[in-house]
């Protein structure tokens, strides 16, 4: 048996399916998880860098991520905002002057969060919730 | 015996009598639920058959229900496996059936419920907010672009506002943009 696999189409007849019309093609790999979790991060305006362990991944090479951050919004309300922006990202006062910088990043063992804050509001310690997902790379792995 | 037979006639007629017989006995064998050795049939129909083991170069139906998998197996391992609870592709090389773990699970694609992210929504947003409701705060992908026609350009922003996600909304949205919305995601 040469010919053997698995098709999956949108509703076109399968022996006429190009590409873009298949769901799922066992010819091709699929962009699959390798985990999701969740965490948080604790920094503090006092200029210094944070550097924290996130997940440990061991997969061998630096794989696709994503991390959603919670996002504090001091510039309008001063209070913690229950919603999540993709990171990184860099928080800015009104004044356009860099308040912290938030960079997860991955090496070949682990996701990790960097946090760098600059001054300009005190020495509060803030702890923010995020969301993460690593996916395998099919080019490493399929 | 008919009289006036002769004997080599009679013997004929003895003959194809115990054929007959054996015939006679098979069917009734066969309607009376006894296997029946090898029997070639050129067009049969069945209203309900209970098959230990069949072989078949091809078969076509309407609906084929099948108790608990269909492996298929691509000449030297079992490559392809579905269950009731999910389909399951191997890697060349690789038995389908085997255990998957946290080690070798980077080897199979997993159609379930987990592994692969489903979709949620994709498409173009106009008003800078869409909303999900989720309940949770899903993956997200979006886009500023051009136009919801003819796009050209389709582009990340690094400046406030930013994209975010809620429990039920899409928020600060590029106007208009391109969004996508996968099912997983969390709660923090």
């Amino acid at each position: 048996m040469s010919d053997y696999g698995l098709k999956w189409t949108d509703g076109t007849d399968v022996s006429e399916a190009e590409l873009k019309n298949l769901v799922i093609s066992s010819s091709h790999p699929c962009l699959k998880f390798s985990d999701i979790g969740t965490g948080s991060i604790t920094y503090t305006h006092d200029s210094t860098e944070t550097d924290q362990l996130v997940a440990t991944h061991n997969l061998g090479y630096e794989p696709l991520f994503r991390v959603l951050t919670q996002w504090f919004d001091i510039n309008i309300t001063g209070a913690k905002k229950e919603t999540y922006r993709n990171a990184p990202f860099t928080d800015t006062l009104l004044d356009g002057a860099v308040y912290f910088i938030a960079e997860p990043y991955v090496n070949n063992t682990q996701l990790r969060y960097y946090v760098r804050s600059f001054t300009g509001s005190g020495t509060e310690s803030i702890t923010l919730k995020f969301l993460y997902i690593i996916y395998y790379d099919p080019d490493q792995d399929i | 015996m008919p009289e006036g037979l002769n004997i080599i006639e009679r013997a004929k007629l003895s003959r194809r009598l115990q054929v007959n017989q054996k015939r006679i006995d098979k069917l009734e064998q066969l309607l009376s639920g006894q296997p029946v050795g090898t029997a070639r049939f050129q067009d049969l129909a069945i209203t309900l058959a209970k098959i230990t083991n069949i072989s078949a170069d091809k078969i076509t139906t309407g609906t084929l229900g099948v108790g608990e998998e269909i492996l298929i197996n691509d000449g030297t391992n079992d490559r392809i496996l579905i269950t009731r609870d999910d389909i399951r592709i191997s890697k060349p090389g690789i038995d389908v059936k085997q255990t998957i773990t946290e080690t070798n699970k980077k080897d199979f694609i997993l159609l379930s419920l987990t592994e692969l992210h489903k979709l949620r929504y994709a498409g173009f947003v106009t008003g800078g907010t869409y909303t999900h409701n989720l309940n949770r705060i899903p993956i997200f992908h979006a886009w500023k672009v051009d136009s919801v026609s003819t796009p050209t350009k389709f582009s990340l922003s690094v400046v406030d506002p930013q994209p975010e996600a809620s429990t039920t909304q899409i928020l600060n949205l590029p106007n208009p943009a391109y969004l996508i919305i996968f099912n997983e995601g969390a709660n923090p």
